[in-house]
């Protein structure tokens, strides 16, 4: 029961319980060895070398950590991260214990070598900052994006708890037994020596699901430490995520110097001029601000990047961090009000301090790790290397100089370099860290939204993104295009001539229109497919421009002249000037009736049937009727329907009917072209046999009926179309959504319908909805999330079935298909859940299949991308209780159980009484065949 | 062989191992059953059988031209006569029943229109070919 409390209080899942435990453990272990080591350090460095030697050891410490950055980014991709950890603890003890050594040999025989301290001071900082940056890595490494939200901040305690416990024992050890603190240090080589114990444990039982290191990586990783700084540097320009962290680095950098600088040199020097009482304030200070942090980081973090997403909740350090410097401002910069008010500067002291470390630990550092869920895991060692060896020095230094010149001195006693008195620099400091703290929330605002970006990106597939990668960026506005333009029309190239055709018609230039009719009669030009551009393009040209028509015709009829030996050309020509019906050719055309190329023909007797002005309308029917038949096995046969579709004439039907049964698919497209053709003026009539149809096997066939039902009235059964927007051709979605949506009115209620059934597939539910949803009312909308939540509960059901079904353990063929049916259901239940979730969120296509694949894939680092997508939706109800569902690792019956109780807040019935009656409740026709043959087989 | 019977088997055939139990179903309809006795011959060299074998039990032998032993052995639910059904040439080898077996038969032509409606059978084949060239090389080497 206590178990259950406290894992409920503290966001940890069963299934996480061991990882999380020894993480912790970890953490708490090297802590207390950091913690006497850092207060040892420190003691003996002031105590030895003297406090002006501090900021020296500062930058010596940048500077080693800045090269043992590189280092670490390059052995990151080559190493598993556990055992990166694992050298990183052997290699401080070491150090540790050589250290030991050095102060036991300066403290009885070489008194003189003071150095020692200093080695000790910056090589300890040194390891414990590297440390702590991997840290994170490896935590994050054990859990999805989602999980490591949660759990993180749990694990992170026990730096607090290490730190606090590490330093009770070390003033136990100091003050009761009365150690000195040089014979200490081997505390931290045992401590670390611990931890390395905890760290092969983890390795031997728990298996990384996001690792750092991979083949690809392991290839990079044979290059030099300058290429992968190089990388790196690429990487940050590269992704904007990195650049705002970048930047949002810098900023908390220099900000935070500012603060500390006016709290520690100004406030509290001010409130405790005396050192001894300045120190047990410092003393005091600490017990109750780590019990603050460790209360914070347990009940609050985890719930505040779960509830208000990584995005989010890091906009909430640099809000917290204006706050505190506008408080500072106002109070310095008012002084008149609340003049040396003591209570008042002490409390905005600590206020800003318990900010600046605290929170830091708390919730920056937590927060900004989780930002690395949105980069590839084999990126996170060069890319925190870059941040913390070379940002983080970088934005150190500009803070320090900063200071120094803004200061002019050491002492504040002494008069401002610029002019600034003691008393501007009150309230300058953080009128400056309030700048600077704004400028960190405008850089936390495109890095929440970039983020979630990025999520989404992570779940692209490669082989996805290399086909889309490729976009065209067009620089140099119009004149380029038309430059491009001329250039390609004068190229020898067909192919580039043929593109310039295209753009000049898709952008209708008007001013290459003599261009083009040039090309078209030119008689060099012989290529059929630029002459079938060229007069598609001046059709195009002279149909958005009226005044072009007269050349139209002029290079119609010119084409026409030197083209009689070309006769695709011809028939193409002939065609277009069908067009021109006030114009009277005849003359021209009716020659071409005997030409030998049966397309020419048929385009000529079209020609002269369509003009008005043609007397001998019949003699031109009767020879297209005679020409079926000769062509009975021709392969002109689709032609000679063209011709006769084309007449128009509805009496001619009979003719064409018994070739819509033929088995040639082109002859059967052009009967039904030519059917379509015949009673364009009353297609109503034809509507049965239109739908009649649509439950062809050819799409071409449907395409022509949907485009046809077009123009009839509107159907009384919409399911013949509903159905086709199930089908793997786009074209005929599109042409059935069409249809659907010009009659919207009157099919609504039928898609509507056809969405409460589970007997549509997961496309036609994502096109149906694509079609209605904009139409639905919020109560129509609300039904259908009511919908989708009685889905969810159908989806741990048959989740559940399938859990335990596997744990009855039948080795039967039948049995594997079962639970093959089985897990396509649960698949088809969660794409309807995801697509009502889509809908409601207003996303696109794109995102359902992204957290559709990421959720169902077995990779669990796919799975955990997935879910921090879907969390960064918000909580809404459906989606808070499915990432309740993936929250558990769904792996054995126990855990469905569970989580059918956490959403339902009722026991599941599933025992071996029940299970077969749910099966064939699930009302599956092969589901109940497998059932049947294992009861016979068994 | 009920359907059903069909559809565990097509489900352990490597080429349609990504299929869903509705496809599966689907391209069940279009097998058809058949058994073949101890040494008869499923295709012969430079013969034109537009056939996929899928066996459901037995060994067939595949042999070079005119020699003695065989180059491979098809086991249960593995497949013959898909090159042909890539390359419209006649087949290159021969391919013999080792004892009773008992085949489903798919005509090339489905099998076009199969791949044609669900593509993943054209990544089935794909994989099974290249391991099948693996083990080739491996053998070799």
């Amino acid at each position: 029961m206590i178990a259950r409390f406290l894992r409920n209080l503290l966001s940890i899942k069963p299934s996480e319980q061991q990882e999380v435990f020894y993480l912790f453990m970890t953490l708490l272990v090297f802590s207390i060895g950091a913690s006497f080591a850092r207060s040892i350090s420190m003691t003996l460095l002031v105590e030895n070398l003297g406090g002006e030697k501090l900021p020296l050891m500062f930058i010596f410490i940048d500077l080693s950590v800045m090269i043992g950055s590189i280092a670490y980014a390059r052995y990151t991709k080559k190493f598993n991260g556990i055992h990166i950890l694992g050298f990183f603890l052997v290699s401080t003890a070491l150090f540790s214990v050589i250290a030991q050594l050095l102060c036991t040999l300066t403290t009885y025989w070489w008194s003189a070598q003071n150095w020692v301290y200093g080695f000790f001071f910056v090589g300890f900082f040194f390891f414990y900052i590297l440390i702590s940056i991997h840290t994170g890595s490896v935590v994050a490494s054990y859990f999805t994006a989602v999980e490591a939200r949660r759990v993180t901040p749990i694990i992170n305690t026990g730096i607090p708890i290490g730190g606090a416990l590490g330093g009770g024992i070390l003033i136990v050890l100091l003050n009761v037994f009365h150690f000195h603190p040089q014979q200490l240090i081997l505390v931290l080589a045992l401590a670390c020596l611990g931890a390395f114990w905890l760290a092969r444990i983890i390795n031997a039982r728990f298996k990384p699901i996001r690792a750092s290191n991979d083949a690809q990586s392991k290839d990079q990783a044979q290059k030099n430490p300058l290429h992968d700084l190089i990388v790196a540097f690429k990487n940050i320009i590269s992704s904007k995520l990195m650049i705002y962290m970048s930047l949002g680095l810098m900023l908390f950098v220099i900000g935070s110097k500012l603060l500390e600088y006016h709290y520690q040199t100004i406030i509290y020097f001010q409130v405790f001029p005396d050192p001894t009482r300045r120190a047990t304030f410092f003393a005091t200070y600490e017990v109750f601000a780590n019990l603050a942090w460790l209360f914070i980081q347990l009940f609050f973090t985890s719930r505040i990047l779960v509830k208000w997403s990584v995005g989010a909740s890091n906009v909430l350090y640099p809000v917290l961090s204006a706050i505190a410097a506008l408080a500072l401002f106002i109070y310095f910069y008012g002084q008149g009000l609340l003049a040396n008010s003591v209570i008042v500067m002490l409390s905005l002291g600590i206020f800003t301090q318990f900010i600046n470390q605290e929170m830091r630990g708390a919730l920056r550092t937590p927060a900004n790790n989780l930002l690395f869920n949105a980069i590839s895991p084999n990126q996170w060692g060069n890319n925190k290397a870059f941040l913390n060896g070379i940002v983080f020095p970088l934005a150190t230094l500009i803070a320090g100089t900063f200071l120094m010149t803004i200061t002019g001195a050491e002492s504040l006693i002494v008069q401002i370099d610029w002019g600034f008195s003691v008393e501007q620099l009150y309230y300058l400091l953080p009128l400056i860290a309030l700048i600077v703290s704004i400028l960190g929330i405008f850089i936390a605002l495109p890095q929440w939204s970039q983020y979630e970006k990025d999520m989404q990106k992570r779940l692209e597939d490669e082989f996805v993104k290399k086909i889309l990668g490729h976009q065209v960026n067009v620089k140099g506005g119009i004149k380029e295009i038309r430059r491009v333009i001329r250039e390609k029309l004068n190229s020898s190239n067909t192919y580039d001539v043929i593109a310039a055709l295209d753009m000049i018609r898709i952008l209708k230039f008007d001013l290459f229109f003599n261009q083009v009719g040039n090309l078209l009669i030119n008689k060099k030009t012989q290529y059929f497919k630029v002459k079938k551009h060229c007069l598609q393009t001046l059709a195009a040209l002279s149909r958005s421009n009226s005044n072009l028509k007269n050349s139209h015709l002029n290079y119609l009829l010119e084409a026409l002249r030197i083209e009689q030996d070309a006769p695709q050309v011809l028939s193409l020509i002939i065609k277009d000037l069908t067009k021109f019906k006030s114009v009277n050719f005849n003359h021209l055309i009716e020659k071409l009736l005997t030409h030998p190329l049966p397309s020419v023909c048929v385009e000529a007797c079209l020609y002269l049937h369509q003009n008005p002005k043609y007397m001998h309308k019949q003699l031109i029917e009767k020879k297209i009727i005679a020409s079926f038949d000769k062509a009975e096995l021709s392969q002109n046969m689709p032609l000679y329907l063209y011709a006769l579709g084309e007449l128009r004439l509805s009496h001619y039907s009979d003719t064409v009917l018994p070739f819509l049964e033929s088995d040639n698919p082109e002859v059967r497209l052009a009967a039904l072209t030519a059917f379509i053709r015949l009673h364009e003026a009353e297609l109503e009539s034809q509507k049965a046999r239109l739908l009649k149809v649509l439950e062809s096997p050819d799409n071409e066939m449907k395409i022509l009926a949907l485009r046809a039902l077009k123009n009839c009235k509107p159907l009384k059964y919409w399911a013949p179309v509903i159905q086709l927007l199930g089908t793997r051709d786009r074209r005929l979605i599109k042409e059935s959504q069409e249809l659907l949506q010009l009659n919207m009115g009157v099919c609504k209620s039928a898609l509507i319908d056809a969405l409460s059934s589970d007997k549509i597939s997961v496309q036609q539910r994502f096109e149906i909805m694509l079609l209605i949803y904009h139409f639905l009312s919020n109560k129509q909308q609300q039904d259908l999330q009511k919908g989708a939540d009685e889905t969810l509960r159908k989806f741990v059901q048959v989740n559940g079935l399938l859990k335990f079904y596997e744990s009855l353990g039948y080795d039967s063929k039948a049995a594997h298909i079962l639970i093959k049916i089985l897990q396509e259901m649960a698949e088809y239940h969660l794409d309807h859940i995801l697509i009502v979730i889509t809908f409601a969120a207003k996303e696109d296509r794109d995102f359902f299949q992204k957290v559709s694949n990421g959720l169902k894939s077995s990779n669990r680092a796919n799975q955990g991308n997935a879910l921090e997508v879907l969390s960064n939706l918000g909580k809404k109800s459906l989606v808070n209780r499915l990432l309740k569902f993936f929250d558990e690792r769904f792996v054995t019956l126990q855990s469905v159980r569970r989580i059918y109780f956490a959403l339902y807040g009722k026991p599941v019935k599933m025992d071996k009484n029940h299970y077969k009656a749910q099966l064939q409740a699930l009302n599956n026709d092969m589901l109940n065949a497998c059932l049947l043959y294992i009861r016979e087989n068994i | 062989m009920i359907p059903l019977e069909k559809i565990i088997v097509l489900s352990q055939v490597a080429l349609f191992s990504m299929l869903k139990t509705e496809e599966l179903n689907t391209i069940s309809t279009i097998a058809i059953e058949t058994s073949y006795e101890d040494g008869d011959t499923l295709f012969s060299k430079d013969e034109m059988v537009e056939k996929l074998f899928i066996v459901v039990s037995g060994e067939v032998m595949i042999f070079k031209a005119d020699q003695e032993k065989p180059m491979a052995t098809v086991k249960e639910n593995d497949f013959v006569g898909e090159l042909s059904l890539f390359n419209t040439s006649p087949h290159i080898t021969s391919a013999r029943c080792s004892g009773k077996c008992r085949f489903l038969i798919i005509k090339h032509k489905d099998m076009e229109r199969l791949i044609d409606e669900y593509p993943a059978i054209a990544v089935g084949f794909i994989k099974v070919l290249i391991s099948r060239m693996r083990d080739m090389i491996e053998s070799q080497n």
